[in-house]
């Protein structure tokens, strides 16, 4: 009987204490591994493209698919931690290599990389690689464009990321916009107003108002942010001894101006509008454009010419601001968390600053147009179904989904229960929006 | 021919009587059908990892229908005896070989077949799933079955599977020169051995783009050193040349997924596969004509 069941009961003890030596160290290896984040900096670990590319035996598209879903997991996993960079660059590195015309890893790359990360080279570099490997494709020069001028600040990168984007034989007509935009950012104003008056002529002469329009927009811009640092500058350098800063009208009779470079925008559109009239086309080459400029954009004003926006009839009846606002443009660093850009301080003569009659106009333009939504709003919504009125702005419907209302005049808005319109505490917006404009 | 006829019919019977091969197709099956979940882990590119993983399951497991069903195909004869019956007759050993070769094929091109309406009904679906326009599952599964099956003969019909007939073509392409050299193997060896020889070769053919950059590699930091080229360059070289090159049939996923609307398929690559396989036939034929069934 004994002998009968020996064997077996032998064998499964043996079989007991060889499986659960075998457990014991499995155990004692993950719980030696279970904490420790090094190991997965190893489990992320791949070798090199040379290496993959040979292992995945023509299968490379299908491997750089399973190794974009497993970077997407890692990153998931680390989220940037530093620890994790060099083998999320790997990935990228990898996976560019079996498939560099895999389009979606160059942004997540600069994501991962750059923005989450902050190593600029590595983002760059994969963004390189991926515009050598693309050269018709213009998204993946715009990406580092976008990540070079925002994130790093670095002007001269982003212009020559756009200038690659516009190699690219399928980069939209916008894009070149961007170069103007990183001039004006820069204060090369006469050279930003140059490119874009070529290219509002060029786009007018293709036929496409749309784009011609956006750039005679951004022309408007261009000048507004010429005036407003030109007047800045020469407020600052006449700033009187009470420390209050000089009119524009003190300025102008100061003969402040007239060493002072400006843009002739009205004598360019009023150029535009004759050669419309006649129902011909302004030249576009570059030695014309250099006329134009040469003719539009030069020294000796006694007065400051017209400001572009007041050309623009949508911009017609501004609000002035009030003159005892406490509120000014500085060049301070904004509060975290605050949008606008403006600061308020507690004594300011203000309002006759020049630096104040532009930085004003942006906010008043906002505010307005802020204003005039949430007055549709409850016309459409409210009123015209006869619905009880909402309480407060921030009760109208959709509200939520807008911009944050700025209340500059440190006043609050409010909905009138007997009207059900919107007004402001501290001023009539309605009639301050029908005042001509300050300039 | 009719005897070639006669015996590639009953070879298809036979093998779609292997529970192997219903194994490997359901995975297949499964794979494909799972690419529509697994394309949902990835933040972009959706389509392209549907298609990519679709066109990976039907080449690979295409080729495992190749090594595991063809490597016993001749083998099976032997062991059962059943060659004794066959060569009785007034079949020639040729004949015999080359009807087990195309009834092999025939069944590997069924199956290729049936992944492949997978593979689009997946990719028609998904492209109804993401349509603006809300239909049924049960209309959406319907429709995408019929636009599958109307996919095999208009190829470039819909949008949503547009180019991707051809890497089928192409695979299929491929799969006749895997074939060959699986009855190659099987013609004069045991199962396991034809198995491991008709995996190496088909893992060099896919790279045969590697071996002639190791040549390359090798001439060229040869020159650079100032030295002579060594005589391992030769015979990369050589190897390059007469390694089946299967990576210029695997090139045509990447033109479909990038539709760049040109195929390296061309009247070359046709005639490569032709001769290659024929080649491969013969020595086949020949291995087989000299062998002692006892």
């Amino acid at each position: 009987m004994i002998s009968r069941f020996a064997a077996p009961v032998a064998l499964f003890a043996v079989f007991v204490g060889c499986f659960s030596g075998a457990v014991r160290i499995q155990k004692k290896i993950v719980d030696d591994e279970w904490d420790d984040i090094e190991q997965y900096r190893k489990g992320l670990y791949l070798p090199s493209s040379d290496y993959v590319k040979v292992i995945s035996i023509g299968y490379d598209l299908f491997v750089a698919d399973y190794l974009w879903q497993r970077s997407i997991q890692a990153y998931g996993a680390t989220l940037g931690a530093a620890h994790a960079v060099p083998q999320m660059k790997a990935y990228f590195d990898v996976i560019t290599d079996l498939d560099c015309r895999f389009m979606a890893v160059y942004p997540f790359a600069n994501l991962v990389l750059g923005e989450s990360s902050g190593d600029d080279e590595a983002a760059l570099a994969i963004m390189e690689k991926g515009t050598e490997c693309n050269p018709t494709e213009y998204r993946i020069p715009f990406e580092a464009a976008y990540y070079s001028l925002f994130h790093m600040k670095d002007m001269d990168l982003a212009r020559y990321w756009i200038t690659r984007a516009l190699q690219a034989e399928n980069h939209p007509d916008w894009i070149s916009s961007w170069l103007s935009h990183i001039e004006t950012k820069e204060g090369n104003y006469r050279i930003a107003f140059r490119k874009l008056m070529q290219d509002f002529l060029q786009f007018s002469g293709k036929n496409d108002p749309g784009i011609a329009g956006l750039r005679l927009g951004q022309m408007r811009r261009t000048c507004d942010t010429w005036y407003l640092t030109t007047l800045r500058a020469k407020a600052m350098e006449g700033r009187k001894a009470d420390g209050s800063y000089p009119s524009v009208a003190e300025l102008e009779a100061s003969g402040a101006f007239l060493d002072v470079e400006w843009p002739d925008f009205a004598g360019f559109v009023a150029l535009v509008i004759e050669a419309a009239e006649d129902n011909r086309q302004l030249p576009s080459s570059d030695e014309d454009i250099d006329r134009y400029v040469e003719r539009f954009v030069h020294k000796g004003w006694q007065k400051m010419p017209p400001c572009p926006r007041s050309l623009e009839p949508r911009l017609a009846g501004y609000i002035v601001w009030p003159g005892n606002s406490p509120w000014i443009l500085v060049d301070q660093p904004l509060p975290e968390g605050y949008a606008g850009p403006i600061q308020q301080v507690e004594d300011v003569d203000g309002a006759e600053s020049p630096i104040f009659a532009l930085s004003e106009r942006d906010i008043a333009d906002q505010l307005y147009r802020e204003f005039i939504r949430i007055d549709d709003v409850i016309q459409a919504s409210y009123i015209k179904y006869g619905r009880p009125c909402p309480e407060s702005p921030a009760d109208v419907s959709g509200h939520s989904l807008g911009t944050t209302i700025l209340e500059p005049w440190g006043g609050r808005f409010y909905i009138d229960p007997e009207t059900c319109r919107i007004e402001l505490s501290t001023h009539d917006i309605r009639f301050l929006a029908n005042r001509t404009p300050y300039l | 021919m009719n005897q070639i006829f006669a015996v590639a019919t009953n070879t298809f019977r036979e093998a779609i009587r292997n529970r192997i091969l219903y194994i490997i197709l359901v995975f297949a099956l499964l794979l494909i059908g799972a690419s529509g979940v697994l394309s949902e882990l990835s933040i972009a590119s959706h389509e392209r990892i549907m298609k990519d993983l679709g066109f990976a399951a039907i080449n690979l497991f295409a080729v495992a229908i190749a090594v595991f069903v063809g490597v016993n195909i001749v083998y099976n004869e032997l062991e059962k005896k059943t060659i004794y019956t066959i060569v009785s007759k007034p079949i020639a050993r040729w004949q015999f070989l080359l009807g087990k070769y195309f009834g092999l094929l025939l069944t590997i091109y069924v199956n290729v077949l049936i992944m492949s309406i997978c593979f689009l009904f997946m990719l028609h679906y998904d492209s109804f799933r993401t349509s603006e326009e809300s239909v049924g599952f049960m209309s959406a599964s319907a429709q995408s079955f019929a636009r599958s099956i109307v996919n095999l003969v208009a190829w470039n019909q819909y949008e949503a599977t547009a180019h991707m007939m051809p890497v089928v073509v192409a695979t299929l392409i491929e799969l006749s020169i895997v074939t060959a050299f699986a009855i190659l193997f099987s013609s004069f060896s045991m199962p396991t051995l034809s198995m491991i020889f008709t995996v190496l070769t088909f893992i060099a053919g896919r790279m045969n783009d590697d071996i002639t950059e190791f040549a390359k590699t090798i001439k060229r930091n040869a020159l650079t050193e100032g030295l002579e080229v060594p005589f391992s360059y030769d015979i990369a070289r050589w190897l390059s040349y007469v390694t089946p090159n299967l990576d210029l049939f695997h090139r045509t996923v990447e033109e479909a997924i990038y539709n760049d609307g040109k195929y390296g398929l061309d009247g070359a690559a046709f005639a490569y596969a032709a001769l290659y396989t024929a080649a491969v036939l013969c020595l086949a034929m020949l291995v087989f004509g000299r062998r002692n069934f006892k």
